[in-house]
């Protein structure tokens, strides 16, 4: 034990001035004595906080935070064809351009795939955006992706852009999730390339359509039933 | 369909989903609130915590982990640390507390979350009431005041030395007997 460690009370309670702080956290990230006393201090006070009678919240108070959320920025117009019933959410300018440029890939692929180049404006008008997002990193990454629904007839089609995604290990991959309710379905691979970047166009053939949740994970296996390994990326849509 | 999970919902809040952050405000707006004013004791810093604690989860300032254990756990430690911040901003941090007992009020819970609360709450008490006076002040003044060691070594008259053995030896005790009651699951 040395001189930082009796610093840990003063620490769990915020009593120590700001370079302490540092001092002690630079402290904890070599002393295995002190994170696993934290563990202890945290677990023996998890209860604690229940201890505490009701108390009557203030009518307004929920109105007034969700008054003050930062607005996103601004909404740019990404495609001006009909949606389906799923609201949209609203997209920064990054955001949009990925989006845009993913949108644009799928449109030129349903007109290439077209046999006839005489009728684009039919392949084009039955591709639908219903909705989008993007995905949080988690702690530790510096990833980031876009989500798309598209409806492409009668056929939904996730469309997936991920960047940053740190380098796997040799028997590693990437696996996209879909999620509805808890159920997990594995929604095809990503195969980064050299920098980081990659993306995944996968059919929803088996879903019915309720699912709110993309997550990216790194697994040993691919199409599991249910996500094992480290969750990389996750948002709603 | 089962209700999302609180993670489930926390991953869907960063993504600035506002059903899924609604849904966990109004899991936990009560919970939290009342805790930051059991620890302020002070209605006005309680609703400062409570906004501070929330807008944060939307903005994603402070990152939950799994490895970090319950979402539950971890919203409660974020409100304490800021209900600290809180007391020391304003300086009001002085032993004596003040009494605001006028504005609790009880109320009919109806959520799971403030179900399994009351659960809990109860089995607390009694333990509480079964530690001898010094062990449930030295947890008040060191958990729920956030005292500093020395502070409460010239509070309780304690050699600085022994403050920590005496609030951890006050803690497993009320751990245990927490435990026997066998009434508060963690999971």
């Amino acid at each position: 034990m040395n001189k930082s460690c009796h610093m840990l009370i003063d620490y769990f309670n915020r009593t120590l001035t700001e370079d302490e702080m540092r001092q002690f956290e630079d402290h904890l990230i070599e002393c295995p004595s002190c994170q696993e006393e934290l563990m202890e201090w945290e677990m023996l006070t998890e209860n604690l906080p229940y201890e505490s009678e009701a108390v009557e919240v203030p009518t307004d108070l929920k109105a007034r935070i969700f008054a003050s959320l930062p607005d996103l920025p601004a909404e740019a117009e990404f495609v001006t064809m009909p949606t389906k019933e799923k609201s949209r959410r609203r997209m920064g300018p990054v955001t949009t351009v990925l989006a845009a440029g993913l949108f644009a890939s799928l449109v030129a692929n349903a007109f290439l795939f077209s046999e006839t180049q005489k009728e684009p404006e039919i392949a084009q008008s039955e591709i639908q955006l219903i909705g989008q997002s993007i995905l949080a990193p988690q702690e530790g990454t510096s990833a980031s992706a876009v989500a798309m629904l598209i409806a492409d007839g009668d056929q939904n089609v996730l469309l997936l852009d991920a960047t940053d995604l740190p380098t796997l290990s040799k028997d590693e991959l990437y696996q996209v999730w879909v999620i509805e309710g808890d159920q997990p379905y594995p929604a095809g691979i990503v195969q980064p390339n050299e920098t980081g970047t990659g993306t995944v166009s996968h059919p929803l053939t088996n879903l019915s359509g309720t699912w709110d949740t993309v997550a990216i994970t790194i697994e040993k296996e691919p199409n599991l039933s249910a996500p094992e390994g480290q969750i990389i990326l996750a948002g709603g849509i | 369909m089962t209700e999302p999970d609180d993670i489930q919902l926390y991953y869907q809040t960063v993504a600035h989903n506002r059903h899924s952050f609604e849904q966990l405000y109004d899991r936990y707006e009560k919970l939290v609130f009342s805790f930051a004013y059991r620890m302020t004791n002070n209605r006005t810093m309680a609703e400062e915590v409570t906004q501070d604690v929330f807008l944060k989860l939307w903005n994603g300032t402070n990152q939950y982990a799994e490895e970090k254990g319950k979402f539950s756990s971890w919203l409660l430690t974020v409100t304490r640390n800021k209900s600290i911040d809180e007391l020391r901003k304003s300086k009001r941090h002085a032993y004596e507390p003040i009494l605001d007992k006028d504005s609790l009020t009880e109320e009919t819970v109806s959520t799971e979350v403030t179900a399994e609360w009351n659960e809990r709450r109860e089995v607390i008490r009694i333990a509480i009431a079964e530690l001898r006076a010094e062990q449930r002040e030295i947890i008040d003044l060191f958990y729920f005041k956030g005292f500093s060691q020395s502070k409460i070594a010239e509070h309780c008259k304690l050699p600085l030395g022994t403050v920590k053995g005496r609030i951890r030896l006050a803690l497993k005790h009320l751990k245990g007997i927490i435990d026997q009651e066998g009434g508060v699951s963690n999971e």
